[in-house]
């Protein structure tokens, strides 16, 4: 293997052993007619556990986004399995669950107030890329994050 | 073939055939800081779409929901492939893919009507529930009207 192969295999090893864990409240106007969270808010959750997740590996995506560094979603599951209500609070784990060339699989699971298998809100995954708005092309992930090792 | 599984059958073929379209116009908060429609809002897209298919399926979802009966997400798959911009008009393409037991799956697409460039496609499973007794209703029943 050569020292840029090595050197890959490390950051991608690093990048999937990194969790993170974000709280957020229920917004009023995130539950719907039927009193609890609707369906579609889980995607804005998502945005708000990979913003955290992103802080954790030293990188700001509000000061990326202003450089034109983007991380468009390329593709979205998500498994609804018990309903949150205003009052509660949501905990957002990520994960990196797949390292591609220049995708990320994450892992995102939402937990009400605390990480238990009864508290399981929703299991999602979402893959996202790495753009350079200035260029207009995509960043090679293991080059987006090789200052993390 | 028992004459109710008969009806059953029957009535999944003509809810199987069943397709909509409906336009939905991007609003200025629709938009992120990049001034394309943020993914999350697809997913309001496909909202559209169910409300909209429903006129088809003979049944008025708003009477439905005021008298407890709701549909609740269970599952979403999305995929990116466009992206659209402010003044662009979505249409959006629904169909019913599967009936289960006491879930539907809807195929919804997403195409920008100016040049029918495919934005997102995507599926939503869907329950029906009753919430007076909190249950889950048969498809085939809630659907019966229809033969």
């Amino acid at each position: 293997m050569s020292l840029n192969g090595e050197k890959e295999k490390k950051i991608i090893e690093k990048l999937l052993g990194i969790e993170d864990f974000k709280e957020i409240e229920v917004r009023v106007d995130d539950t719907d007619l039927m009193q609890v969270v609707h369906s579609n808010k889980y995607l804005n959750y998502f945005d708000d556990g990979f913003i955290s997740f992103t802080q954790k590996l030293g990188k700001d995506c509000g000061a990326l986004h202003k450089e034109g560094i983007v991380f468009p979603v390329r593709k979205v599951e998500i498994e609804y399995l018990k309903s949150a209500t205003f009052g509660d609070k949501i905990l957002i784990h990520t994960r990196i669950l797949k390292v591609g060339n220049t995708s990320i699989t994450l892992a995102m699971d939402c937990y009400k107030n605390t990480k238990s298998k009864d508290t399981l809100l929703v299991k999602g995954s979402i893959v996202r890329l790495i753009m350079d708005m200035n260029t207009n092309k995509l960043i090679k992930i293991t080059d987006f994050f090789n200052d993390i090792i | 073939m028992s004459a109710n599984e008969e009806r059953e059958k029957r009535l999944k073929e003509k809810l199987l055939g069943i397709e909509d379209y409906t336009e939905v116009p991007v609003r200025a908060e629709d938009v992120d800081f990049m001034s394309i429609v943020h993914f999350n809002e697809y997913l309001n897209y496909f909202d559209f779409g169910f409300v909209s298919i429903t006129s088809k399926l003979n049944f008025n979802v708003f009477e439905s929901v005021k008298n407890g009966i709701v549909f609740p997400v269970k599952k979403v798959e999305i995929e990116y492939a466009n992206s659209a911009i402010f003044g662009d008009i979505i249409k959006v393409h629904s169909r019913l893919l599967k009936i289960g037991n006491t879930s539907m799956t809807f195929n919804h697409e997403c195409y920008r009507k100016s040049d029918n460039v495919l934005l997102t496609k995507g599926v939503m499973v869907r329950l029906i529930m009753d919430m007076n007794t909190n249950k889950l209703i048969k498809i085939t029943k809630f659907f019966q009207h229809l033969i």
